[in-house]
């Protein structure tokens, strides 16, 4: 019996897990430059949603829970990390791979802009950052950082201000 | 360029990055990678000290305070130290209640605030653990030999060590304040408490300021 519901567990959060799992790799890109620590934070967000999982409420956004979890373990990981580097990682080759289907030199130079307007955040604005670029609404950005909707709008207008200025002549 | 100009890139990085890292996530990993968990186990795992020694000294003592009723020095020695170690089971338990209940998947400005008061609360836990030490050794002496010291030690040398125990304790104190200051501490310091308290500074410092808006 116990064998079944934590088999039934395992399935439920797999479906949810992989339908969602794009934003593992979203948080991981955000908040890793090299591969190994990506595939690290990466492994480590998984492994916590899956423990937290008894705790999510079904009748909410599976997405909203799974940001919260993979944010704070993300910010905890970089600061670790950083108490232990004293060194910026400068853009990581795999940033490069190209295909023909992504857009070709364009999206490269947009993809290299995103990540030099990344690095030069910090963490709590790159959660923000990440939110805003992944289409979220205010309200939704709001419940995962847990900070109010107009606190949300003024820092994205400021964030929209600082790359205006600083990527003006692109 | 507009900063909306760069949804779509999140999108190509994001689809590139997943084409050339085929990542199996095995949710089931018992993580050698477990950062949240490991980097607060040092914390843990000195709170369950704290509160094994707490209750340790708390059963010694207990029944010696109230055996010597009749003595009032020694019976206020016991007492003295049955509070210490009071303190210490709960300002213990409280850390591991707080370690215990974090739940990742709460707000991110409210967990990183708890886990930055939890890395600050550990030069405050040490303090309030050590401190006391400077006037209770005087307590302890009485309680392990049964010997009320108080009546018997002269005047003067009981006030000089009340004397040296206060002077201690502003010492300690304000040594401590400078260890957490942006310009002290040496390289040793840098990888001890003292750093960890001043980083969980900067970031609650942070957090306000995301805070505000």
């Amino acid at each position: 019996m116990a064998s079944t519901k934590s088999s039934d567990r395992d399935e439920r959060f797999s479906a949810l897990f992989e339908r969602h799992r794009g934003i593992v790799f979203k948080v991981a890109n955000t908040y890793c430059r090299n591969s190994a620590d990506r595939d690290d934070l990466a492994q480590e967000i998984a492994t916590q949603s899956w423990r937290a999982f008894d705790k999510f409420d079904s009748s909410r956004a599976f997405s909203t829970w799974m940001y919260r979890i993979a944010l704070n373990v993300a910010i905890s990981f970089a600061r670790s990390r950083r108490l232990r580097e004293r060194y910026t990682v400068t853009l990581d080759e795999d940033y490069d791979v190209a295909d023909a289907s992504d857009g070709g030199d364009e999206a490269d130079d947009r993809a290299r802009l995103l990540h030099q307007f990344i690095e030069e955040l910090d963490q709590f604005d790159r959660a923000l950052l990440l939110l805003y670029l992944d289409e979220h609404s205010y309200h939704d950005i709001a419940g995962v950082l847990g900070i109010t909707e107009t606190n949300v709008a003024t820092k994205i207008g400021r964030l929209k201000e600082r790359f205006a200025k600083r990527f003006s002549a692109t | 360029m507009e900063l909306d100009d760069l949804k779509h890139a999140l999108t190509i990085v994001d689809r590139r990055l997943e084409r050339t890292h085929a990542l199996q996530l095995d949710f089931h990993k018992t993580s050698t990678v477990d950062r949240v968990r490991a980097s607060l186990r040092p914390l843990m795992w000195g709170h369950i000290g704290q509160v094994a020694l707490g209750l340790a000294v708390a059963l010694a003592v207990g029944p010696f305070w109230w055996l010597h009723r009749a003595q009032l020095n020694l019976m206020a020695a016991g007492i003295a130290l049955h509070v210490y170690a009071v303190l210490m089971i709960a300002l213990g338990a409280r850390v591991l209640v707080l370690l215990h209940t974090l739940d990742l998947a709460e707000p991110v400005v409210a967990i990183q605030k708890r886990l930055a008061k939890l890395d600050r609360s550990y030069l405050t836990t040490s303090l309030a653990v050590g401190l006391p030490w400077w006037l209770l050794w005087l307590p302890l002496l009485m309680v392990l030999s049964g010997v009320d010291l108080v009546s018997r030690a002269p005047t003067t040398w009981l006030l000089a060590s009340l004397g040296i125990g206060v002077v201690g304790i502003a010492g300690t104190l304000f040594w401590s304040w400078r260890r957490i200051g942006p310009d002290y501490g040496s390289r040793a310091d840098r990888a001890g408490v003292a750093n960890s308290v001043r980083n969980a500074q900067r970031l609650l410092e942070q957090i306000a300021r995301f805070e505000r808006g």
